[in-house]
């Protein structure tokens, strides 16, 4: 099975641009996700670019405040709307999660495609915000600025944040759908990969979170443009409603981000280590109490909004629960390496390197959910590195790990392991170089979103910017090796790491319907047996 | 080794070294784990790595011991902070009753400060050391957050709405002062200093600190309380058209909907802005919104006076009774000349707070009633009417049949007897005309 000509690969024919705009296949919508993300990656990326260098001096002297407070806030939108939570679900899970099932595709096609294109109209239109005057209300939106004081676009990217949402939604129930009807003979739910499992919960707070968030938006622009009074006190309004709107969206849609990286962990620390994940029930029923968990949390953003101090209380305490299930995640990667046979080739760098700072990212949490010291912390800087040790140390590293590892299968060809290899390190090096610092400067309390800073945070401001730089030249590289693996690359064969799965059964790249055969499965996941050595090509 | 920059801001408040302290204990806890965990990944990625190339792992599936245990100790440190965390929060939410106030209000892109004394600063505000000192904040435009880390405490400014945070400073020095909320344009240049001092260096800085005569907050209060006519029906004697304020502080209000409230900060704010929201029983939603004429500081100051009020048996003067004596004029004689029933009228129109409305100076909330009679008016639903005397009738005992253009229906229908009615009239016919207007 190992050596397949791609002849009916689905690479292969029908070939042209109208095949692929039109195409049902996931795995070429995956493709097109994947194209499309990298796209807002770099420009957000660029935005990030700007702000580091901006804040290598304490004066407010490379930009104006205005330009500076529109960088801040389309890196944060562009990031997260239309990189972080289409990456891992609409690349890595559309293209394995029907394979991982023993399925042809999900269970609709065309809805798959139309997601897509709703994440294109929704992205262009924030993208004629951004040349149309900007935003700078932060990525979060909070009225009354947004409503009534704000000169920006607000209405426009709303809008395109609004449509945006509907690609969410209708990937979540294409993923559920696709979960409960598709899966193959003998895939029990309890066969099926952690991968799965952790899409399933992704997508369970998709189409329960983002609805709500669309509609909070939606309020934002009424206010704008009709002048009712839903957030503006002067009208009669609440502006801390609006914050708990908004985060009863946003605090999920961060495990909207993680919960997919996670479920890529869970399948790469067991392939790395040739080993069944250490408490697979667990690892499961975590991911879904972390989605549930994670609705009852928003409120750990309001500490110092106003809110009542009992709501801080109820909030504060199912924090310190929902960081449970993540520790339990955590000790069961470590204890799967544990007697594992664990190889050093490039997956296993971005295994690694994702312990290590998601670890750091998870615990800061818990300092962020302890009421009393988030009074201090909050709207600090210490926030800021906070969420990007999770969705950038956490939710990229995973999706970067991810990549590497499917890349073989998704497209066919092997990249060169020392240049990956490089790209872990550099990115470990310049995420932690960028990121640590601003724990102390959050201490030392320096405000988020400041064009301009006391002398006295520059030493630190200098650490992340240096960082930073270091931080881009790593994620660049592979736009190098990969690009140049598709065309100089060796031929993948069908399972180069030796790992489990019903995707390494099926030829790499997979052909269109992805198996010759309907599968049957007869194995637990991760079935590696001492007396049963696996086949490597 | 010294580092090229501190880990810790500096500690001035009595919380700040429980902060502190809080931090390096959930510090200490993380460290350790995120250096188990990446000594173990280490060592088994060592120990455990692969020889073979089809090699794989030892066939372990899991050990409920161990899941309860890493379940189990993280669940419990979590408790361990979770509640010194709640305690901690409980006693920074509480200001001590014995604080001395300062009042702040936030707007784009600046910070006003008002000490109890009456001394305003901008972007700075001087605190005594060892003294407890409670913030009430307030906002104009969006909002804001006042953020001392020096003390440890920070706190959003919200519009519509009034917030607290208090300290007691510990060490006389210079600290900086932030907006921690996202703003606007000029957000990071929504900073300024603290200064603590000495109690006594503080009292000399407040007798050097203004030019002129410092008004404080609740003097100021209580001449705007006059100007804007609110003690025409919030006599002190609560038989006004609005309850007494007297007293009211912190008490406990029965509203027409709804269970009691407490009147605290917000109650204030609320019943003077939107009087509506909240109407206090026995009496008609009748008082107009404030919002948009009185200024954050205004109000603040507005709540200041009304908090003065509490010691109503000390201070019977606190609040100036409207036009007294108003059984003299019930009793006035069947057989009145007109200039008779006219002031007669007059002592009605302001015992009933007619005045505190119908203003003849400034356009109040309702016409000014000076040349009326025998005028054309024009009413709200697009007709006109000539006011004669059964049209000032019919609008004394039931306004909402015909309302002037341009105001709202807001006035109570007034239960006067036939005789005040005819004194209410002779008064208003008697009122001159307003100069050109």
């Amino acid at each position: 099975m190992s050596d397949v000509s791609t002849s009916h690969s689905y690479l292969g024919a029908p070939h042209g641009l109208a095949a692929w705009l039109l195409t049902k296949d996931h795995k070429r919508i995956a493709i097109l996700y994947l194209i499309s993300i990298t796209v807002f990656f770099v420009i957000g990326g660029l935005f990030a670019t700007g702000i580091r260098l901006e804040l290598l001096t304490p004066d407010g002297d490379l930009m104006s405040a205005d330009l500076y407070n529109k960088l801040f806030t389309l890196h944060g939108v562009v990031m997260v709307f239309f990189f972080l939570i289409p990456s891992i679900p609409a690349t890595l899970g559309n293209f394995l999660l029907p394979i991982m099932i023993g399925a042809k595709d999900l269970a609709f096609p065309r809805i798959n495609l139309i997601s897509w294109y709703i994440y294109v109209i929704g992205a262009t239109i924030t993208l004629v915000a951004v040349v149309n005057g900007g935003l700078d209300t932060g990525w979060t939106f909070y009225t009354p600025y947004s409503s009534i004081s704000s000169q920006t676009a607000v209405t426009t990217a709303a809008l395109g944040v609004f449509v945006t949402g509907f690609s969410s939604i209708l990937t979540g129930l294409n993923f559920i759908v696709t979960v409960h009807r598709m899966r193959a003979p003998g895939m029990t739910w309890f066969r099926l990969p952690l991968f799965v499992w952790a899409h399933y919960a992704t997508s369970l707070v998709m189409i329960l979170g983002t609805p709500v968030v669309a509609i909070t938006i939606l309020l934002v622009a009424a206010e704008r443009a009709l002048h009712l009074g839903f957030f503006d006190p002067t009208r009669g309004g609440d502006p801390v409603l609006f914050q708990h709107l908004f985060w009863f969206y946003s605090h999920p849609a961060v495990y909207i981000m993680i919960l997919p990286g996670m479920g890529v962990m869970s399948e790469l620390v067991s392939a790395v280590s040739r080993k069944q994940v250490f408490g697979y029930s667990f690892v499961a029923f975590s991911s879904l109490a972390i989605a549930i968990l994670g609705f009852l949390v928003w409120g750990h953003h309001l500490f110092v909004s106003s809110q009542s101090v009992y709501a801080g209380l109820v909030f504060s305490i199912i924090t310190m629960l929902v960081a449970v299930p993540s520790a339990v995640k955590t000790f069961n990667w470590t204890a799967t390496m544990y007697r594992g046979s664990i190889t050093w080739e490039s997956p296993t760098w971005w295994v690694v390197g994702f312990m290590g700072v998601f670890t750091i990212g998870g615990l800061t949490g818990v300092f962020l959910g302890t009421l009393g010291l988030d009074v201090h912390l909050t709207d600090t800087y210490f926030v800021i590195a906070h969420f990007h040790y999770i969705m950038v140390g956490g939710a990229i590293m995973a999706y970067m790990g991810g990549l590497h590892f499917w890349w073989p299968k998704m497209t066919g060809r092997m990249f060169m392991e020392g240049w990956a290899k490089a790209s872990a390190i550099l990115v470990f090096v310049g995420f932690n170089l960028t990121f640590f610092p601003q724990f102390v400067l959050g201490y030392l309390g320096m405000p988020r979103r400041y064009h301009a800073y006391p002398a006295e945070f520059q030493v630190l401001n200098v650490m992340s910017s240096a960082g930073a730089s270091i931080l881009l030249l790593g994620y660049a590289l592979p736009a190098f090796y990969l690009t140049f693996s598709l065309f100089k690359g060796a031929k993948a064969p069908a399972n180069p790491w030796g790992a489990k799965g019903l995707e390494w059964t099926v030829p790499s790249p997979p052909p269109t319907f992805n198996f010759d055969e309907d599968p049957v499965v007869n194995e637990p996941a991760y079935d590696y047996k001492p007396t049963r050595k696996v086949h490597v090509a | 080794m010294s580092l090229p920059f501190p880990l810790f801001p500096p500690s001035a408040s009595t919380v700040s070294t429980e902060v502190d302290l809080l931090y390096l204990f959930i510090t200490v806890v993380s460290a350790f784990f995120v250096v188990l965990v990446a000594a173990l990944v280490a060592f088994f990625a060592i120990r455990y790595r692969r020889r073979a190339p089809d090699e794989v792992g030892a066939d372990i599936h899991g050990s409920l011991l161990l899941e309860l245990t890493w379940t189990f100790i993280p669940f419990a440190l979590a408790m361990v902070m979770f509640f010194w965390g709640a305690d901690l929060y409980f006693r920074l939410a509480r200001p001590p009753v014995d604080a001395m106030e300062i009042f702040v209000v936030g707007k784009q892109w600046m910070w006003k400060v008002q000490h109890p004394t009456g001394q305003r600063e901008i972007n700075e505000m001087h605190v005594p050391v060892g003294r407890n000192v409670r913030i009430t904040m307030s906002s104009e435009d969006v909002i804001h957050d006042y953020s001392i880390p020096a003390f440890r405490v920070k706190m959003d400014v919200v519009p519509g709405k009034l917030t607290t945070l208090w300290f007691n400073a510990t060490t006389p020095g210079t600290y900086p002062l932030f907006c921690a909320e996202y703003c606007g344009t000029n957000h990071s240049g929504m900073i300024g200093q603290v200064v603590a001092m000495e109690p006594e260096a503080y009292e000399a800085w407040l007798s050097g600190a203004t030019a002129g005569p410092a008004v404080p907050p609740a003097v100021a209060g209580e001449q705007l309380f006059t100007e804007l006519g609110c003690a025409t029906c919030h006599g002190g004697d609560g038989l006004g058209l609005g309850p007494s304020l007297v007293g009211l502080y912190g008490s406990s209000v029965p509203l027409t909907a709804g269970r009691p409230v407490v009147a605290d900060d917000n109650y204030l704010r609320e019943s003077i802005m939107v009087p509506a929201a909240k109407v206090v029983q026995g009496y008609q939603p009748v008082m107009p919104p404030y919002q948009g004429r009185v200024t954050e500081e205004q109000l603040l100051q507005l709540i200041a006076f009304i908090r003065s009020l509490q010691n109503a048996a000390a201070a019977p003067a606190a609040a100036p009774a409207p036009t007294a004596a108003p059984a003299t004029a019930a009793a006035a004689p069947e057989a009145m000349s007109a200039s008779a029933a006219a002031q007669a009228g007059e002592v009605a129109f302001n015992r009933l707070g007619c005045a505190a409305c119908h203003r003849a100076d400034v356009p109040g909330l309702a016409p000014p009633l000076g040349g009326v009679f025998g005028h054309s008016v024009a009413l709200a639903d697009g007709s006109s009417v000539v006011a004669d005397d059964a049209y000032l009738r019919e609008s004394i005992r039931t306004p909402a049949a015909k309302v002037v253009e341009g105001f709202q229906p807001v006035m109570p229908p007034l239960p006067v007897t036939d005789e005040e009615l005819e004194q209410l009239l002779a008064y208003i016919k008697a009122l001159p005309a307003a100069g050109a207007r």
